[in-house]
């Protein structure tokens, strides 16, 4: 049986989804990253190898209440036997590329301004992934292009200004945070970077008043316990290993964005998208966009369209709490044999 | 004249498969694999013939020819009077000689061991591992160079060892013989083995059996092998004749299996042909006659891997880390403050220089047009965004997997399981050379040379008297820091990881080029040498370093300063496959639309129903109700 290359089924899948989301193929714009990405067979066990989704294939979509009808996806480039410095600049390459292309020079320039510090040729000795890539796709194009670059020691400085103060800011008020990579996206009309802190040792939800309090956003504290609350089945403790704090500065106050990774919360809901959406059930437009996205990302064969990995709570100073979800498709992890092709859906020891 | 005209015309014989003419002499140690093989054929063949089968090996007493099959193969062929083979007694039996060797060669068994070693004397005598059916060869009987007690004795001496080696390796010195090599091994005794004796006597008795076909094909390949110079080097008036023992043997057999008789009148053409097929001349000739040969695939090629191309490159990584460390543009500044008048300098040196390099500008390359360089070269994404960049994409992980199998391979220790071996070292090399060779073509030596210029015009200009004075530093690089802290928003401190990269890295480069005929070779005897390319020359004992590696060091440096931590040299020591390289290239396999625009003309194709024709024939495709047409008017 011919190996398939994992690059040709997610240039396929991708292609699908865009159809049924309405949006434009990102195989067009992303194609070439994609082949280069992906180049081994699937289900090849070295794409555990990574640092986007460890032990999985390294390719995540995601759906956020803010961009309903995207298509949107990260992924870690060119392989997992590639060096984080590679990694670097082909990221850097591919988002000057695609800003180019489809935002235009004012925001190759903006970008090439915020990104200089990571597109050089070196890369602190002990980085372990290098950069990440993502894009999101909606029915007129390249929607927003980001790329995530792995902070080393002494970076935060490279910050600009706003965002470094808020960095510190943060760690001041919760000393477990850790900062681990920025991020720095270009949209069609705004560009904005955020820096993502890694929290060491459990954290308690009410011990984000102060930081948030400071940040100017203490007011949609209760939105965000609630959400959390609700989604996590009532948890509002967060062990080690859970939690990645993402800070903003936009054009209106900062934004904090609280990553709850879901593999390392003990015990999880079973039942979390049926959590989220009682969460969604008062914003009908967000829950539509959700089914809608979910039913788009649900491969013909398979009953759900992969696990959750991430659920993401944002907050900025006029806007409660709003989500995200990310996950990891199902689908890459196994080769498909023919021989031993069943159908799921009849399996009764299927969960 | 006359006198030498009267004299018969000696030819001389060459017998490649018994002995190939070349510069190893009779009493040279130094034979070549080749020639060791033969001669332990030649010899286990004379001793059996002679023994066994009553060949006259030598001429009687007081007869001043050469002796028929003399002891070593070397003097085998050479000057020696043609005779016709119709036994007068000397040309019977060399040709008995000859086809018997060459039945046991063509059928590949020349190791009268079999694959046996003898070891040393034992104290019967006879060496460890000969049995009671075995044949030792007497020391009388074995060429000089086959003969064990021709070597010198070896008395250790001197020690050499490398950085991995926790048992020294002893160094050898002769105590006789002229060019005497201490890798040389000391050949054991020549041990003939029963299942050797079985092949040898089918080929005598297969020789016996058609003696006369046998005759009649050395006398045709005699003749046909015949030439008046010896590859077009030396003539002699007798003529070369070169016979291969090998085709003997496999034309008399094909003849034979054709059912050939010796008395056939066209036996001449029918040895021709089949002779042709043995070369291969033929390809519709028996399989089983034509010999595999492989070919060298390093002979009459370009390598992989162009010197001057790697060469060419090292100048732009080396001025890529100094764009790193903003050294052109606080050059750039200082301009603009000498300019704007904020330099208080005047007439002098440092003003003529500064206005020289002001002048100069148009000549030079822009800091675009440099890292687009960079980016071709080496990857990095800082040049300009165009279709017409390719990036060296696979630059960033050829250069770390390179160093990091050089540090693991300088590190491990023969004690444990060796995580890198030298082959892999080299692999890791050749792939960084093949991929700068791939990415050096071009624009990059003039521009190596270009660049060079305009980093001494730099560093020159910086170090002045005045201008250092007026910026109050003591240094180029002083000056280098603080204007890009101060003016450039560059951080502070970072000129010598800089330097060092730049220096060191430069260095690995140059170093490649240099080793690119190694690199490149695929050959065994290139692999050889992984450890005196990437290792230093420890003594054992006091572990000191005799000889250090300047490869290792400039490794070592490089990885030190970006403080690669050991986990990642590690990760990137292990081999992988060099994914596909894309390089410039002219030819382009056909225009390619894009698949919008494709799927735009489609459309209109399916409207006007004749695209393809429109599309070859260069005419537009109408468009209904775009413009009316005179006709339906």
């Amino acid at each position: 049986m011919p190996l398939v290359r994992a690059a040709d089924v997610a240039k396929r899948r991708l292609t699908i989804a865009s159809r049924r989301l309405g949006t434009t193929n990102p195989v067009e714009s992303i194609g070439g990253m994609l082949d280069r990405s992906f180049d081994l067979p699937l289900g090849d066990p070295r794409y555990g190898k990574n640092e986007l989704t460890p032990g999985s294939f390294p390719l995540e979509h995601s759906f956020s209440e803010m961009m309903g009808n995207s298509l949107r996806l990260d992924m870690e480039p060119l392989g997992p036997q590639a060096s984080p410095a590679a990694r670097q600049q082909e990221a850097g390459r591919e988002m000057r590329r695609l800003v180019q292309s489809s935002f235009g020079r004012p925001a190759l320039a903006w970008f090439d301004q915020r990104s200089e510090p990571w597109r050089t040729s070196h890369i602190h000795g002990s980085a372990k992934f290098g950069a990440w890539f993502g894009a999101a796709f909606d029915a007129s194009g390249v929607q927003e292009a980001k790329v995530y670059y792995e902070l080393g020691p002494n970076q935060l400085n490279e910050l600009p200004p706003n965002l470094l103060h808020a960095s510190r800011i943060a760690m001041s008020s919760l000393p477990g945070l850790k900062p681990i990579f920025t991020s720095i996206g270009c949209g069609r009309n705004v560009g904005a970077q955020r820096v993502y802190f890694f929290h060491r040792g459990d954290l308690r939800l009410l011990d984000l008043e102060p930081l948030l309090n400071r940040l100017g956003i203490g007011a949609q504290l209760p939105s965000l316990l609630t959400a959390v609350g609700l989604v996590l089945g009532g948890r509002f403790t967060l062990p080690e290993g859970s939690v990645i704090l993402g800070l903003r500065d936009t054009q209106r106050g900062m934004e904090m964005k609280l990553d709850v990774l879901v593999a390392g919360v003990p015990d999880p809901p079973q039942q979390m998208h049926g959590l989220v959406n009682m969460l969604l059930a008062e914003r009908p437009q967000s829950q539509r966009a959700l089914n809608h996205w979910m039913q788009a990302m649900t491969p013909d064969d398979s009953p759900s369209p992969g696990s959750l990995s991430v659920m993401s709570f944002r907050v900025r100073p006029e806007m409660a709490a709003r989500i995200s979800v990310y996950l990891r498709p199902v689908g890459y992890d196994n080769r498909p044999n023919r021989s031993r092709a069943t159908n799921v859906v009849n399996d009764p020891y299927a969960i | 004249m006359n006198n030498s005209s009267t004299e018969p015309l000696i030819p001389n014989y060459i017998f490649p498969d018994v002995r190939k003419p070349d510069a190893h002499g009779p009493q040279d140690l130094n034979q070549t694999p080749t020639n060791l093989e033969q001669a332990r054929l030649y010899v286990a063949v004379r001793v059996l013939l002679r023994d066994y089968f009553g060949l006259h090996v030598e001429l009687p007493p007081g007869n001043n020819a050469k002796a028929k099959v003399p002891v070593d193969p070397i003097d085998f062929g050479g000057l020696r009077a043609k005779t016709t083979g119709d036994g007068n007694g000397e040309d019977i039996e060399r040709i008995f000689f000859a086809g018997v060797y060459g039945l046991l060669f063509a059928s590949g068994v020349t190791d009268p061991t079999m694959g046996r070693r003898a070891n040393a004397m034992g104290p019967d005598r006879r060496p460890d591992g000969v049995g009671p059916e075995d044949i030792l060869v007497d020391d009388q009987d074995l060429p000089y160079y086959l003969n064990p007690t021709n070597f010198p004795k070896v008395t250790p001496t001197f020690v050499i060892a490398t950085a991995r080696s926790n048992t020294p390796a002893l160094g050898y010195s002769a105590d006789e013989g002229a060019s005497y090599d201490p890798e040389l091994a000391v050949p054991t005794p020549l041990v003939i083995v029963p299942q050797f004796v079985n092949a040898f006597t089918a080929a005598v008795q297969e020789y016996n059996a058609s003696r006369a076909l046998f005759l009649a094909v050395f006398k045709k390949l005699e003749e046909l092998g015949t030439t008046l110079t010896n590859g077009g080097k030396t003539p002699n008036p007798g003529g070369y004749i070169t016979v291969y023992a090998g085709q003997f043997a496999n034309v008399t057999r094909g003849l034979l299996n054709e059912g050939a008789n010796p008395r056939d009148p066209q036996l001449g053409l029918r040895i021709t042909t089949m002779l042709s097929r043995e070369i291969g001349d033929l390809t519709s000739g028996l399989a089983s006659a034509i010999k595999i040969s492989l070919p060298d695939l390093d002979a009459g090629t370009t390598t992989d891997i162009i010197a001057d191309n790697v060469r060419a490159l090292a100048p732009h990584y080396f001025a890529s880390q100094l764009e790193e460390l903003q050294f052109f543009r606080v050059g750039d500044k200082v301009i603009e403050h000498f300019m704007s008048g904020m330099v208080p300098i005047s007439r002098g040196p440092g003003a003529d220089k500064l206005y020289a390099y002001v002048k100069d500008t148009p000549n030079r390359f822009t800091e675009v047009e440099r890292r687009n360089f960079y980016e071709r070269a080496f990857g990095t994404a800082t040049g300009q965004v165009s279709d017409g960049v390719i990036p060296n994409q696979q630059f960033q992980d050829a250069w770390i997997r390179f160093l990091s199998a050089v540090s693991i391979f300088n590190r491990q220790s023969d004690s444990q399981l060796q995580m890198v071996t030298g082959e892999q070292a080299i692999k890791a090399a050749r792939d960084l050379a093949v991929n700068l060779s791939y990415h050096g073509f071009g624009i990059f030596h003039p521009a190596a040379t270009e660049l060079q210029k305009l980093i001494n015009t730099v560093k020159d200009m910086l170090s002045t008297t005045e201008i250092l004075s007026a910026y109050g530093v003591r240094d180029c690089f002083q000056l280098v820091d603080r204007v890009s802290t101060l003016y450039l928003g560059g951080t502070s401190g970072m000129g010598v990881r800089y330097r060092t990269t730049a220096q060191s890295g430069a260095r690995i480069m140059l170093w490649l080029a240099d080793n690119a005929p190694v690199l490149a070779s695929v050959t065994t005897s290139s692999l050889a040498n992984a450890e005196k390319l990437f290792q230093d020359t420890v003594d054992p004992y006091s572990k000191t370093i005799i000889k250090q590696n300047t490869l290792r060091l400039d490794v070592e440096r490089w990885l030190a300063v970006t403080a690669t931590v050991d986990q990642t040299v590690t990760k990137f020591s292990e081999p992988t496959d060099m994914p596909s390289t894309s390089v410039p290239t002219l030819m382009q396999p056909q225009a390619m639309l894009p698949d919008q625009l494709r799927g735009m003309l489609n459309n209109i194709g399916n409207m006007t129903g004749n695209l393809t024709g429109n599309l070859n024939g260069g005419m537009l495709p109408t468009i209904p109700g775009a413009m009316p047409s005179p006709k339906t008017n």
